[in-house]
């Protein structure tokens, strides 16, 4: 089997990536159930043992739900690198992802040259939409400091444009702005960060045109613009009013449950599954196999979770695919949109008064 | 510290009301309730309000004020001032406490979560309007305030009667503040319930009927109530009529719970051991003993099979709160109760309806008290 590395980061067409990618799955489940009880069990406990599948949709999936329920870890305690935990509000239970020193290198790897496939080898100076101190604490991982970290590879000359407090660093940013006017740069931030704590001020505060060759990317939902009624087109507008005509802007779409495999935005507006990961579209009700043009639930594969059981999982997110590979931007394999959270059914249970 | 309360219904000036004569089963409050319960039976209601409205009916009141009748040895008198904290989990609850707190003569203040459900304003609304017309509510409030507020220290000061339902980490956080040497408090926090079932070739014409209560058992509140029942423990039953249950029950629970619950709650018990058995509308885990008791699952049942009493009891959680039973005569019943820690039975169809002795506790007891004479 090829490594990961000699792949096409977008060029493998549909029989050599079900070929390449399948083959990962499989030993990854194999793997997990040999290392991991509760997910043995779990397949055990859905008459899914001693499979091996033949074709990516028959590779079982893990609610991502478990991982907010259960500690699933492929890991032994005395190998655990970091611990990664979901950013969710304070009231939500978080997940927890548990990561050894390979697979933490392997997200960082794979991220940087999916990303890098986007801005080109160089690495640009970074301005990174967040205050610095995210990163720091092992134990308490967010998942929001490995996304800075796991961006923060791709630059140079990392730049926090925010105060603690999530006010604009101004002093900084306009250095920044003046040090690299001319020059390609990165920008970096959770989607309604970059509106709320960046675009938003620097709109108020009159400054236009500011970082012409500038590539953003951006991740993390639309629930909060939704609210807001920002639309994906109404941000890029914004976004290239305050920072100029030219800037590429890139969303993207990951979770803290596949770290490293990421679903970018192309200039089309589609996200594109990678080579090495892939996107299932199932029926809400019936979670069945989705074709092109049809919404359900999103699937997502990848063949980097070694240290735990997550290369398949049945995310709460609805999607539609959009299509396999045709898209006019070029890129081979699958894509699609997200549409946003299944809604939730009414919290009850152990919500109470106080 | 600001204190952000809201009234619902009743009047805003509890902390100075100030003492009064009134009895349990006061003609006034009994036709106030009698007067709530014929419009809420008046077909205008959701079901739960309806139920509400059937259980507060006339008949059902009188019949428990000649329960309570005084005799010459002693006279009912309420407890005075009752501090109500009601849980947001089964919204209805609040109101079955307090009508009790109510008819016993109380000065009750209720406090329900910020976030009101369609039930809550529909009720809240036509307690208001009958206020209006007989102010009947002069000395009971519904609020709701920021957990932050200082105002549950207050009013566990003020009270001679503190009732608290809700989880335990609530109830847990509210005991932190004390309540003076003078005041009594009850506590109604998590509870497990479950199924006890046993089931002969006799009873296969009876299935659709039991399978239906259940149904009604498992989709009211979609299993989040504390009496609802989340595992079946399967008393000398053969499989086949497992299976024969598990397929009318089925049945009668089309679209009652989220696919993606159903996944996740099935999913979850298998990762901990459970071995999956009946794959529906609801999903049925069997295993060997009780699963996932601490979380709250949605869609999905568990099963065990117990050849006798003594397996059934050694399975049953310290919190254990109702069995939902058929099939066991009442020594069966009275073999469990001692065994273990169980507070209620209830027949199949009925685990959520509401009694006024609930949780092992008679709730008319402990809101009023005896005077000797
Ligand atoms: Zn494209």
């Amino acid at each position: 089997m090829s490594d990961w590395k000699s792949l096409e980061v977008f060029g493998l067409a549909k029989a050599e990536k079900q070929a390449w990618l399948l083959d990962e799955l499989n030993r990854l489940t194999l793997h997990h159930q040999a290392h991991c009880a509760p997910y043995a069990n779990l397949l055990a406990g859905q008459g899914q043992q001693a499979r091996v599948a033949e074709s990516l949709d028959a590779v079982p999936f893990v609610a991502a739900r478990l991982f907010k329920m259960l500690c699933l870890s492929s890991t032994q305690p005395e190998d655990v690198f970091k611990t990664l935990t979901s950013s969710g509000t304070t009231s939500q239970v978080k997940s927890q992802i548990v990561l050894d020193r390979d697979t933490a290198a392997l997200q960082s790897k794979v991220l940087v040259s999916l990303l890098s496939s986007f801005t080109g080898k160089a690495r640009r100076p970074i301005l990174i939409i967040d205050h610095d101190g995210l990163t720091g604490d092992k134990a308490g991982f967010s998942a929001r400091g490995a996304g800075v970290q796991g961006l923060s590879f791709l630059g140079r000359d990392h730049t926090y444009a925010l105060n603690s407090d999530m006010t604009p660093n101004w002093p900084v940013i306009d250095e920044f702005i003046a040090k690299y006017a001319n020059a390609p740069v990165l920008i970096f931030g959770f989607t309604f960060m970059v509106w709320q704590h960046f675009i938003e001020p620097l709109i108020a505060s009159d400054r236009s045109n500011l970082l012409p060759q500038a590539l953003l990317f951006h991740s993390g939902g639309w629930k909060k613009l939704q609210d807001q009624a920002v639309s994906n087109d109404a941000f890029k507008t914004t976004v290239r009013q305050a920072l100029g005509e030219g800037v590429a802007v890139h969303n993207f779409y990951g979770m803290v449950e596949q770290i490293g495999s990421v679903f970018v935005e192309c200039e089309q507006g589609h996200l594109h599954a990678p080579s090495y990961a892939d996107v299932i579209i199932r029926d809400q009700e019936t979670l069945e196999v989705k074709n092109i043009g049809e919404s359900g639930l999103i699937q997502v594969l990848s063949f980097i979770p070694k240290s735990y059981p997550g290369h398949s999982i049945l995310t709460e997110d609805l999607g539609r695919l959009l299509g396999e590979g045709d898209c006019p931007c070029g890129r081979k394999g699958r894509y699609f949109e997200v549409l946003g959270r299944l809604p939730k059914t009414e919290v009850r249970g152990c919500s109470d008064v106080f | 510290m600001s204190s952000n309360i809201q009234l619902w219904a009743g009047s805003p000036d509890y902390l100075q009301w100030s003492r009064t004569q009134i009895m349990p089963f006061s003609e006034k409050r009994v036709q106030f309730l009698v007067r709530l319960s014929e419009v809420l039976l008046s077909g205008h209601y959701s079901a739960a309000l309806t139920a509400l409205g059937f259980w507060l009916r006339e008949s059902q009141l009188r019949q428990w004020q000649q329960e309570y009748a005084n005799d010459d040895k002693v006279i009912l008198a309420p407890v005075g001032r009752v501090f109500i904290v009601s849980p947001s989990n089964v919204e209805g609850l609040f109101a079955y406490s307090w009508a009790l707190s109510y008819l016993m003569g109380n000065q009750t203040v209720v406090r329900v979560s910020e976030q009101l459900t369609d039930d809550q304003r529909a009720l809240f609304t036509l307690l208001e309007s009958l206020d209006v017309q007989t102010a009947g509510l002069s000395e009971q409030a519904f609020i709701s305030y920021d957990k932050r507020s200082d105002i549950t220290q207050k009013l566990s000061h003020w009270c001679q009667l503190r009732m608290l339902w809700g989880s335990d980490q609530s109830i847990e956080s509210i005991r932190q503040m004390p309540l003076p040497a003078q005041a009594q408090e009850w506590v109604f926090p998590d509870r497990y319930s479950v199924s006890v079932l046993h089931l002969t070739e006799a009873d296969i014409p009876r299935i659709p009927k039991l399978a239906e209560g259940f149904a009604r058992d498992v989709s009211t509140y979609q299993q989040q109530a504390c009496a609802s029942p989340k595992w079946v423990l399967w008393y000398q039953t053969d499989k086949t009529l497992q299976q024969q249950f598990w397929q009318a029950v089925d049945a009668c629970l089309v679209g009652a719970f989220p696919a993606n619950e159903r996944l996740v709650a099935s999913q979850y018990l298998c990762a901990l051991g459970g071995v999956k058995v009946f794959y529906g509308n609801i999903k049925v885990i069997e295993a060997s003993s009780i699963l996932g008791g601490d979380q709250h699952l949605k869609g999905v049942v568990g099963q065990s099979q117990c050849s006798d009493l003594a397996t059934i009891t050694a399975q049953l959680p310290n919190h254990i709160q109702s069995v939902t039973a058929f099939g066991l005569d009442r020594a069966a019943k009275v073999a469990l109760m001692t065994r273990s820690n169980v507070r209620q039975f209830a027949q199949m169809g009925h685990a959520l309806n509401f009694d006024k002795v609930w949780d092992g506790i008679d709730l008319t007891t402990i809101l009023s008290k005896k005077v000797r004479l």
